[in-house]
């Protein structure tokens, strides 16, 4: 498990950081002043995330992984934050890749996606099942958790209806039944687990995208010149900027804990469950406010498609809606501190 | 952007055990001398018996190294018990600002008659001390003091009229920041310099500034022609704003910027049922927010510990943790709508739901309003 894997030094880890900041950069800038509203998949790019050992890479050696540990991915998922890779690594190595190792299978290594549903073995072979799956529209395969089962979908095209989202993540609506799905039994419900990977990988994500928003907004407005300078002058500016700068170091503080916990205590601990419902509280709370602050001060310029600005922001608030809302993570929050034996100041002390 | 605030790396596992015993030290100590947990009890619990019995544990001036007859702890441990502390809602403000600042400044830029005479006493928790910064007319525009230092055989003669000093009435000495050359507007924060002034010394007049609560925390402090012998200007003359900011470090990242109202929240969650959904929101994204604030407080505090400038860090944290602290207020007494505050109910949750309403407007004024705050950040992001 995770816990056994060395933790990376700040070399190795900044190495990997300028790895990816240089292949996602060149993979990306041809593509963010188009006048499309997606960024465009490409095989080419899974193919050189694949052999820079990017695609898979928490999943064991054995599986056909890099075998790296979560400070690593955690780079990752930032940095392609950062850039709005278009590229389902979250959803391949964290979800996919984990739920068919847990039944002795190896990951084809293919770009892959995962969903979660409420259904039993028994459920689904009584009735056809439609789920909403992020990269579902180019997915090679989809794996499938339900309470009782682990499943990989060998979808009919025709099954697959490629659906709009609100940045570009290739959804789509999959129709499946108990004939096109490859199931194993499971004793563990892994749906638990599964909500958090995805929340945690969605927190990472958020942060590298915000910090790119907020990057860009710094940039525009020191150039930007209104009334005979430049618009950063202004205290009404400066005060977007500022909050917007106060959110994201609540956002990164809330996620780097989470990824220190569940790298010492495994994502199926109780702590990583608390530490992930706060960084994907805070991140969505971040989402929202930035967002909003970042627009206003780009003003019109950054409401168009001819900005890149869209390709950040749309991308912090649709993966604010996945794997939990600011809103159900608050609940699942504040009932666990209502749960636990002692004060909220002890909960918060001990999480 | 650049990092704001330091990585957050949890406390180290030793600190566990400080915080336990501090635990243990709390509740039987208010269990035996019967205080009330009370929000913002750093400004409004003015206790010096516990100060002593605080003291007696070793827990008051924590940090100030044992050549200058201290216990020479670190911030973090100074930072877990304060945090112990101030969830408590224990009565510390008698030793406050001795602890938080006046020790810390002497030890940085004191000199050894300052430290012989004050940092064995501030550690036995007996010497306590007030803070002379703001003025009529020099609130947030700090540089704009006019009390004036005007130089005299051995000393200075200090004169001028400073404002929202809290506890001078109870405390032993205080810290003023005077003009001692003229106002160059070019470099406006030159020529400014720290004095220690006794309160008892001839020409000094505290009247008190009630709060709206009521309660006298708060004075107008005036200084008529006060001799300060040379001995008690504090670090060079000339430096002072630069000696105001590194303690702003200290000021402005700790515990009390984001658990001023914590009894408040500790008192309301015993009211509130798992099944209403709507109020579990609510609790759940201020706790989240807490515990937040806590690691990020937590990163301040390490870096001070390892003597690494955090003004701009401290800025960020103060900023955030008191916005969180009046939301978490109003969205409390949202959550017991059927509590009506009152500063003298014999019932703690009103009477801490009293506090915390009216004590909440200081949250974001006082150590540098969050306006001013917010200017220091844009700097920090490079806007000014």
């Amino acid at each position: 498990m995770t816990t056994t894997l060395p933790t990376p030094t700040t070399d190795e880890l900044d190495a990997l950081r300028e790895l990816a900041d240089d292949m996602f950069a060149s993979l990306v800038e041809p593509h963010l002043h188009s006048q499309q509203v997606a960024l465009p998949w490409s095989p080419d790019t899974w193919q050189m995330l694949a052999e820079s050992g990017l695609a898979l890479l928490t999943t064991p050696e054995s599986a056909g992984g890099s075998g790296a540990g979560l400070f690593e991915a955690s780079v990752l998922l930032d940095r392609a934050g950062y850039h709005a890779l278009p590229a389902p690594v979250a959803e391949s190595d964290l979800l996919a890749a984990w739920l068919l190792t847990r039944v002795g299978r190896i990951p084809t290594g293919s770009p892959m996606t995962a969903v979660s549903v409420n259904r039993t073995r028994t459920q689904i072979a009584a009735d056809e099942v439609t789920v909403d799956v992020p990269w579902g529209a180019i997915a090679t395969d989809i794996v499938v958790t339900g309470p009782d089962f682990i499943g990989c979908l060998h979808a009919e095209p025709a099954a697959v209806l490629p659906t709009g989202d609100l940045a570009g993540e290739n959804y789509a609506t999959i129709r499946f039944d108990s004939d096109s799905l490859d199931l194993t039994p499971v004793t563990e419900d892994l749906r638990p687990e599964f909500r958090v990977r995805g929340a945690w990988a969605r927190s990472l994500q958020i942060c590298g995208t915000l910090e790119r928003t907020l990057d860009l907004a710094l940039a525009h407005v020191t150039e930007r010149e209104q009334f005979g300078r430049p618009i950063a002058k202004f205290q009404a500016v400066q005060e977007l900027l500022a909050r917007s700068a106060g959110l994201l170091t609540s956002a990164k503080a809330a996620s780097s804990h989470a990824v220190t916990i569940a790298a010492e205590t495994g994502f199926d601990s109780p702590e990583t469950s608390i530490a992930t419902a706060v960084a994907k509280i805070q991140t969505g709370k971040a989402a929202v406010g930035i967002c909003r602050n970042v627009h206003q001060a780009f003003g019109a310029i950054g409401f168009t498609l001819d900005h890149q600005l869209r390709h950040f922001t749309t991308r912090a608030l649709s993966w604010n809606r996945d794997f939990g809302t600011t809103t159900e993570w608050s609940v699942h929050l504040g009932r666990r501190v209502l749960e636990s034996s002692g004060s909220v100041w002890e909960f918060a002390v001990e999480n | 952007m650049i990092g704001l605030v330091p990585d957050v790396i949890p406390l180290p596992p030793e600190t566990d055990e400080l915080r336990s015993t501090v635990r243990d030290f709390l509740v039987s100590d208010r269990k035996r001398h019967g205080w009330q947990p009370r929000v913002d009890s750093w400004i409004s619990s003015w206790d010096p018996d516990f100060s002593r019995r605080l003291a007696q544990q070793g827990w008051v001036g924590m940090t100030v190294p044992t050549e200058f007859g201290g216990p020479g702890r670190s911030h973090l441990e100074r930072f877990v018990v304060t945090e112990e502390l101030l969830a408590h809602g224990a009565p510390v403000a008698a030793h406050w600002v001795a602890d938080r600042q006046v020790a810390p400044a002497l030890v940085r830029h004191g000199n050894a008659a300052q430290r012989e005479r004050y940092l064995p006493r501030i550690v036995e928790g007996t010497c306590y001390f007030a803070i002379g910064m703001s003025e009529p007319n020099a609130g947030s525009d700090l540089a704009a003091v006019r009390t004036r230092g005007i130089r005299t055989d051995g000393g200075w003669q200090v004169s001028g009229t400073k404002v929202w000093t809290s506890g001078a009435h109870h405390s032993e000495a205080f810290f003023v920041l005077a003009r001692t050359s003229d106002l160059d507007p070019a470099h406006r924060h030159d020529g400014l310099s720290q004095f220690l002034v006794p309160l008892d010394s001839p020409g000094i007049e505290i009247r008190p500034i009630k709060l709206m609560t009521g309660q006298h925390h708060f004075n107008e402090v005036v200084l008529d022609r006060v001799f300060v012998p040379d001995e008690m200007v504090v670090g060079a003359v000339g430096s002072g704003w630069s000696q105001v900011g590194s303690e702003l470090g200290f000021e402005r990242s700790g515990p009390e910027r984001f658990l001023s109202p914590q009894p408040l929240l500790d008192s309301v969650a015993t009211r509130l049922d798992p099944a209403d959904s709507g109020a579990m929101a609510t609790f759940g994204e201020l706790v989240a927010d807490l515990m937040t604030l806590r690691q990020l407080s937590g990163s301040v505090a390490r870096a001070l510990t390892e003597d690494k400038p955090a003004d701009l860090s401290a800025a960020v944290v103060k900023e955030i943790g008191t916005a969180y602290e009046q939301r978490m207020v109003s969205e409390c007494a949202e959550l017991v709508p059927d509590v009506r505050p009152d500063l003298d109910s014999d019932t703690e949750l009103a009477r801490l739901l009293g506090e915390a309403l009216l004590h909440s407007p200081g949250f974001t004024l006082r150590g540098g309003t969050s306006e001013i705050l917010r200017g220091v950040i844009a700097r920090g992001l490079g806007l000014r």
